[in-house]
């Protein structure tokens, strides 16, 4: 999340930005643009990477990435953003239809629970499992080596590599003395990891 | 015009830091032929997925108070939650951050752009 303030040199307000959507990807991450000057702005860091406006960086704002149920516990009085449009049907089926999109975005949390500690740009380890998508973050896999979890009747373990920095993933069958056969494993950040993989769950430390 | 779930097909390859043997990294040959022309800023491709406002930005954001939101919101749900410096929380799910992208936004007196 970032300030639209964009400063002068000597720190008073320069101008005020509005920002579309630029429809184009750059590291890929989304770049917006600023409707005042048609620069480009990349969303990784908030920093303009061409036009009147380039090497500019905006103002970080802090934001938490949570579950509903968390930050309503946090803050009961808050806001929410909510658009008509966005229905699709009128009447109360308007709310069905969010339950039932495919593309919500929903944070299992296992174990402890997820704080602060996962984003957007979470670096995580996908794999599917049957019709089931599980990610792990980085920092869990790395920190604990190997991370075992069970899905779809097998056990699943991500061994991580310090050295290649590496993560490779077998399952096995619970209870079977087999070697288990090896499942492909993807890094990614975990916004992208979720948007092509709806419903996927997480595990975090 | 390209559907927004056009968008899911390079965010999914696109790893970032990959390097090495094992990973999946797109050329830019193939990324051409998926999303259409691209070139380069700062030795970074630049790859055109959407035209301008394919995907679109909200300007005039409205709100709901908790109690109504429950109507919609799942608690396991994940929201981009935001204070102001006045003490102003609001949250922007991911539902919807996903489809717009970035909502320009002002929040107790402080324009802010949502986005993730």
């Amino acid at each position: 999340m970032y300030s639209r303030n964009v400063e002068a040199d000597d720190g008073t307000l320069r101008t005020v930005l509005d920002f579309g959507v630029s429809g184009n990807l750059w590291h890929g991450v989304l770049v917006m643009y600023d409707r005042q000057s048609g620069s480009f702005w990349t969303q990784l860091d908030g920093r303009s990477i061409e036009g009147d406006y380039a090497g500019t960086r905006l103002e970080h704002v802090a934001s938490t990435f949570t579950t509903w149920e968390r930050w309503k516990a946090a803050h009961p009085d808050t806001e929410v953003l909510f658009k008509p449009e966005d229905e699709r049907g009128q009447g109360e089926s308007n709310y069905a239809s969010y339950f039932a999109d495919p593309d919500r975005l929903f944070l299992d949390r296992l174990g402890e629970g997820l704080g602060g500690s996962v984003g957007p740009k979470t670096t995580v380890h996908g794999v599917v499992i049957g019709e089931t998508a599980w990610a792990v973050t980085e920092e869990l896999v790395a920190a604990d080596g190997a991370v075992t979890f069970g899905a779809a009747g097998e056990l699943v373990t991500l061994h991580y590599d310090p050295d290649t920095e590496r993560v490779r993933g077998v399952a096995r069958s619970r209870g079977g003395d087999d070697q288990g056969r090896s499942v492909r494993v993807d890094r990614a950040f975990w916004y992208a990891w979720s948007r092509s993989h709806p419903g996927s769950r997480i595990m975090t430390r | 015009m390209i559907p927004h779930h056009a968008l899911l097909v390079p965010l999914a390859l696109l790893v970032p830091g990959c390097r090495g043997d094992g990973h999946e990294e797109v050329e830019p040959s193939r990324a051409e032929r998926l999303a259409g022309p691209w070139r380069q800023i700062e030795g970074e491709d630049l790859v055109e997925v959407l035209p301008r406002d394919g995907i679109p930005a909200i300007d005039d954001p409205t709100y709901v108070s908790a109690q109504e939101a429950e109507a919609f919101l799942a608690p396991d749900e994940a929201v981009l939650g935001v204070v102001g410096k006045n003490g102003t929380a609001r949250a922007y799910s991911a539902w919807q951050l996903d489809r717009h992208e970035i909502v320009n936004d002002d929040l107790d007196g402080e324009p802010i752009a949502a986005t993730w």
